[in-house]
């Protein structure tokens, strides 16, 4: 069993600076951290697992954002970083020529848009050209620190799909620390305080495991399910891998989901959008 | 007018010897909507700090296309000295908001993040001597756990000279009635100081007694290092990740 060190910046995490990875940076020919963060040393390199900071955007990334602002050939949109994004009217397949751009997106409208493109001084372009992207009109979006969004996906997409096939939900994971959730209003609930734990506790051991036993406890102290029938509907132990560090970003194929409408009719109204708390 | 003694028999006014530094207290992460934060104690020094961004500019034509712009503010509360003081920036606070910044600049990635910037706030409670090396030492940390790209950490303390000898961390009967007070920062990278980022001086001293000075100031500078280090990682020990 090893355990991740802590490091702070400045601290020399290797001499070899072929090894450098992200979180570093290589002076005189050696290797320094420059976040504070966990320490990932492996044969391939070191890399320094960030534990604090705001979300950077890159090509490629599915973020949630909310409209700041419509323009003539646009929209300005805040998606929770240093920068803000904005989404041309061609990127939006809503768009109509006969429409104006603030009747098919308004200020306030939260969206699941794609980071298309970012120029040398940091202008991000985002596109709704995709399966994923849609406005946002029912739901819930939860806000996290961004750095816990691998943990909130888990290995392979681990953690998420049993958040989904637990609860039934609908849940889409912005890299930049929102997260859209849909369906029933209390299984929503149950998800949400689910995510708020796993970006609580993000760095412990068997994480997953502990999920599964919050969300049945959850679910029966809400009535949505009887004791009994929960042990019946265990879920194979494979789901309840053990935690690791999710390298990859896989919003791509956590981010699967049914297009339907809601089945309840009352979340419609409930729809509530928590601003970034950052 | 009476000479005041600063110097009793080989110890300071308040018991200390000559390198010793005032008590230390540190905290990391204690604003819940900043970035970062840090209170910090200094003897009697009570500051506050908050690290926000990198964050958009405001307003916008201070932005740089090419690199983030680091603020830095440093304000005495009214209630903060034994006479009221006026609130908002005066000449004093202008000029140590702006030493601090430049002491900062170097150790913070700006390159990083163009056409962003990072603000520091760091507001002193209650001043005693040295409240710009205990408001620089509580930037620091917070830059730390707004976990802002940084070439090293900055730590910072000052050394007097009263009653003709070099002191290490005057307090405020030592800077109000000594000859000089020469407040330092360093760069510390992997526990060595790396350079020196501010260097004020007010009064007199000779080119020797400040070579002298310069090495009490780095003996003082790596134990608050150490506690600098301390107030982070007991924040973070918990999350200590173990796999496998």
């Amino acid at each position: 069993m090893i355990s991740r060190k802590i490091v702070l910046p400045g601290d020399l995490v290797s001499t070899n600076p072929k090894a450098a990875g992200s979180g570093t940076y290589v002076e005189g020919g050696k290797v320094y951290a420059r976040v504070l963060g966990l320490l990932d040393k492996t044969d391939l390199g070191v890399r320094i697992i960030p534990l604090k900071g705001r979300y950077i955007p890159s090509i490629g990334d599915t973020v949630i954002g909310i409209v700041k602002e419509v323009t003539a050939n646009g929209w300005i949109v805040d998606i929770n970083s240093p920068y803000i994004a904005f989404l041309p009217l061609v990127e939006n397949p809503g768009m109509r020529p006969n429409r104006r751009p603030n009747d098919v997106l308004d200020i306030g409208d939260a969206i699941i848009a794609k980071v298309m493109n970012i120029d040398p001084k940091m202008k991000v372009t985002l596109t709704m050209k995709d399966k994923l992207c849609r406005p946002i009109r029912v739901g819930r979006i939860v806000a996290i620190n961004p750095t816990r969004v691998p943990r909130v996906i888990g290995k392979k997409g681990s953690m998420i799909k049993l958040l989904k096939s637990e609860l039934d939900v609908q849940i889409i994971v912005g890299q930049n620390g929102l997260i859209w959730l849909n369906g029933d209003r209390r299984k929503v609930s149950i998800a949400e305080e689910a995510i708020y734990i796993i970006e609580q506790e993000a760095h412990t051991e068997g994480l997953t495991d502990r999920i599964t036993e919050f969300i049945k406890k959850r679910k029966v102290e809400l009535g949505l399910a009887k004791p009994e029938e929960v042990e019946e509907s265990e879920k194979s132990p494979k789901e309840a891998e053990e935690e690791k560090v999710a390298e990859e970003r896989e919003v791509e194929e956590s981010t699967e989901v049914e297009v339907t409408t809601p089945d309840d009719g009352s979340d419609v109204t409930d729809s509530k959008t928590e601003e970034a708390e950052r | 007018m009476e000479e005041i003694k600063l110097i009793v028999d080989g110890k300071r006014l308040d018991g200390r010897g000559f390198e010793e530094l005032r008590p230390i207290k540190i905290e990391a992460g204690v604003l819940k909507r900043a970035d970062g934060s840090c209170y910090l104690e200094m003897g009697k020094n009570k500051v506050v700090a908050a690290v926000y961004g990198p964050r958009e500019v405001h307003p916008k034509h201070l932005e740089e296309p090419d690199r983030a712009i680091v603020r830095y503010r440093y304000s005495m509360a009214p209630f903060s000295v034994e006479e009221r003081k006026r609130p908002g920036p005066d000449r004093r606070s202008i000029e140590i908001s702006k030493v601090s910044r430049e002491a900062l600049e170097p150790v913070i990635m700006k390159e990083l993040f163009p056409r962003s910037a990072i603000d520091i706030f760091v507001e002193v409670l209650q001043a005693d001597a040295g409240s710009r090396t205990a408001c620089l030492n509580a930037a620091s940390v917070a830059l730390v756990d707004a976990g802002i790209p940084m070439r090293g950490m900055v730590t910072s303390v000052a050394v007097a000279k009263v009653d003709g000898v070099l002191v290490l961390d005057p307090m405020k009967e030592e800077d109000n009635y000594g000859e000089a007070d020469i407040p330092f920062a360093f760069l510390i990278r992997n526990g060595k100081i790396e350079s020196i980022t501010l260097l004020q001086m007010d009064g007199k001293v000779t080119a020797e007694e400040l070579r002298q000075a310069l090495e009490l100031a780095k003996k003082g500078a790596m134990q608050i290092y150490q506690l600098q280090r301390d107030a982070i990682m007991r924040k973070y020990i918990k999350e200590e990740e173990v796999v496998e």
